[in-house]
């Protein structure tokens, strides 16, 4: 089932990386088609990891390359009926300003982009990391967004929603809120809770120009203006995932002299340790961490804990010795991917804070 | 059974705040003296002494100072005392030995003429250790060296601090007394990295805390040797080493080796061997890993999740050993 055209004049003359965004935009806007963006961080050969997941029902083809700009082909078997596959296109684009920042794009249809893209990418999970947008900066994005293009109203049409400490586990919820911008946001503000997703229609004029899904690991789609959403939203995101990769590499014992880990600190701006009570609240939102082995050394009035992700077996010392700060302290391997994981963790289950540099000093 | 595993908890804390405790007060000389004074502070833990007046015999205090290449500190860290006051004489035996002229400081000679001898003792304790150590003196206790006790413990506020005060006696170094005399607050926040690091000093931690290090190891290694994949309830990683592969992974990555990199001579070497033969044959026990060779000297170690969190899954290993060993010992 292929659902690109791939005799369009856009396959067969493969835009340079400047033309890209523009032409994609065309798309967009004149052959009415939702353009899918997977923004991402590897710093491996790419070609080399696609070609891993080569199987027998599965197969990557790179198509073309063109000055940063690769086309695959993506087709999956059905294990069962063997004459039944699913196979379409994707764009990588590699950042030219971030290294090591690569967009896959399409205009594939959902399905393809849900049940075969996405997955696709995200099983190259910890080579490929991806960022994380706090809800603070989703909501600090949407208002530049309607800030630089002039958009009258943002109404939310569809977001799931996450609450925070409700429940031993947390579950998304979906709501149709059908709100503004700051309504939404207040509201889970107020519900300590954050938005999985979020599916906004920008109006101005009382004419919607587009429509656009964004979540909290980064992927944007749209339906039209493209090259406004780029510039947005995923231009940004782009630029996270870089200052991610900037953030946390070499902090791991390994990468460092005396075998020193170089440490984290999630910082809040007020005392969300002050009541002891808060310990226990914290120490089983970390212990919900899956595929990683979380151990208390001590739990109160202070907290230590160890850290072992499954993944990819980096390890960690997590403390809180003050009631404003949280200290990551990678072992021996502290990846990227795993620091990201954990952090990501404790926001998605406790509470967003600022990252910072921890500062070594007596 | 409870009690038991608390048991094995409360020891590996001990364990802890006793690095805690060395860290700390090391801490406070190497950065008041290099911040106030722009001194030079060597550090050591666990380092051999020799004893000039009986040859035959060797010290490997807890703390080890020297200032300036002139002076220096000696001192052992009890962060729990036996009920018994009768069994605290081998603390006081174990203290004259230091009061002995300490031959092995990291200087040309080895010898230095001044040095002080502390004992570090748990808050909870420090009060009637000082009155035992005071009834004691001038009977069977006397130092020629200037003998200080100082008492640590936790003070916990809006910051978390490892706290020292001076419970008797006076430090030869006049800052650190005045500092230390009473109460010097560690924040606990300003040593991570190193707290993060240390986790073996020159005394056998329990055999769960060592299990629980070898596997923390063990994961380290197979990510060095890219042998490291996702593991999960199915999946295992069998990794060949050897026993004195497993004692240097320790050494390297959570013992105070770094202290003494610029004077590593007459450092013993920690973990010692047979702490980790003693874990390696639980392993093996418990399926965890095999013998290689009749010697038992390499061996395969079977890297696997556990149900419970690591740390856990040791303990509860070592409790239900020790509690077979209980009712063994009741035929």
């Amino acid at each position: 089932m292929n659902l690109i055209d791939f005799n369009s004049d856009f396959f067969l003359n493969l835009p340079d990386a400047n033309q890209l965004i523009s032409r994609l935009d065309s798309i967009s806007n004149s052959e009415n088609k939702t353009i899918s963006a997977i923004p991402f961080g590897c710093e491996s050969d790419i070609d080399r990891l696609f070609k891993r997941v080569n199987s027998s029902i599965r197969s990557i083809i790179k198509e073309k390359e063109k000055n940063g700009i690769s086309l695959y082909k993506l087709t999956h078997e059905n294990k069962k009926d063997k004459n039944i596959e699913l196979s379409g296109y994707f764009i990588l684009y590699c950042h030219p300003d971030y290294h090591n920042v690569y967009i896959a794009l399409t205009y594939e249809e959902s399905y393809f982009f849900n049940h075969e893209l996405k997955p696709f990418i995200k099983s190259f999970y910890p080579e490929i990391i991806f960022t994380f947008i706090k809800s603070k900066n989703l909501k600090d994005l949407s208002e530049q967004f309607k800030l630089r293009n002039e958009i009258s109203e943002i109404k939310i049409n569809r977001a799931s929603h996450i609450l925070r400490k409700q429940d031993v586990r947390s579950f998304p919820a979906l709501t149709w809120p059908n709100t503004t911008l700051d309504e939404a946001f207040n509201w889970a503000t107020e519900n300590n809770g954050w938005f999985k997703s979020l599916k906004f229609e920008a109006i101005r004029f009382n004419r919607t120009i587009t429509s656009i899904f964004i979540d909290r690991q980064g992927i944007v789609r749209t339906n039209r203006n493209f090259e406004m959403v780029y510039n947005s939203f995923i231009k940004p995101i782009c630029k996270s995932i870089d200052s991610n990769y900037k953030q946390f590499s070499n902090r791991d014992r390994r990468s460092n002299r005396d075998l020193d880990a170089k440490p984290l600190v999630i910082e809040y701006d007020f005392e969300i340790f002050k009541n002891i009570e808060e310990n226990k609240v914290f120490i089983n939102a970390v212990s919900l961490l899956d595929n990683a082995s979380v151990s208390q050394l001590h739990g109160n009035p202070y907290i230590h804990l160890t850290i072992i992700d499954y993944l990819d077996g980096s390890s960690f010392d997590l403390w809180v010795l003050n009631s404003k700060e949280i200290i990551l302290v990678p072992q021996m391997r502290g990846t990227i991917a795993s620091i990201k994981r954990i952090l990501n963790h404790i926001f998605d289950t406790f509470a967003e804070g600022e990252i910072k540099d921890y500062e070594l000093s007596y | 059974m409870e009690n038991s595993l608390q048991k094995i908890k409360e020891f590996n804390d001990n364990y802890l705040n006793t690095i805690y405790a060395i860290v700390g007060f090391m801490n406070i000389y190497k950065y008041e003296l290099k911040k106030t004074k722009q001194i030079d502070v060597k550090l050591f833990q666990g380092r051999k002494f020799d004893m000039e007046n009986d040859i035959e015999k060797y010290v490997t205090p807890d703390i080890g100072i020297l200032i300036d290449e002139k002076s220096g500190v000696i001192g052992e860290v009890k962060n729990s005392f036996p009920k018994d006051k009768s069994l605290w004489t081998e603390t006081i035996k174990q203290l004259l030995q230091y009061d002995d002229n300490l031959i092995g400081w990291p200087i040309e000679n080895e010898i230095i003429p001044l040095y002080d001898i502390v004992l570090l003792v748990h808050d909870s304790r420090s009060r009637d250790v000082k009155d035992y150590f005071l009834s004691k003196f001038n009977e069977e206790l006397k130092f020629n060296h200037p003998f200080i006790i100082i008492e640590y413990g936790r003070s916990d506020e809006a910051k978390h601090f490892f706290k020292f005060r001076i419970e008797y006696g006076e430090l030869s170094e006049p800052l650190i007394h005045s500092k230390i005399y009473s109460g010097c607050p560690v924040p606990m926040e300003k040593l991570v990295v190193e707290y993060s690091k240390f986790k073996i000093y020159d005394s056998k931690p329990h055999l769960s805390w060592r299990m629980w290090l070898i596997y923390l190891c063990m994961t380290d290694k197979a990510t060095e040797e890219n042998l490291y994949h996702k593991l999960n309830k199915k999946t295992k990683i069998e990794l060949e080493t050897s026993i004195e592969a497993v004692v240097e992974l320790l050494r390297k990555t959570y013992s105070f080796h770094s202290f003494h990199k610029n004077h590593p001579e007459r450092q013993p070497q920690f973990p010692k061997k047979d702490w980790v033969i003693e874990a390696i044959l639980k392993y093996v026990s418990i399926g965890e890993a095999r013998w290689k060779d009749e010697a038992h000297e390499e061996f395969v170690f079977i890297l696997q999740q556990h149900s419970k969190d690591v740390k856990d899954h040791y303990e509860d290993t070592c409790l239900i050993d020790e509690r077979n060993a209980n009712q063994m010992s009741l035929f």
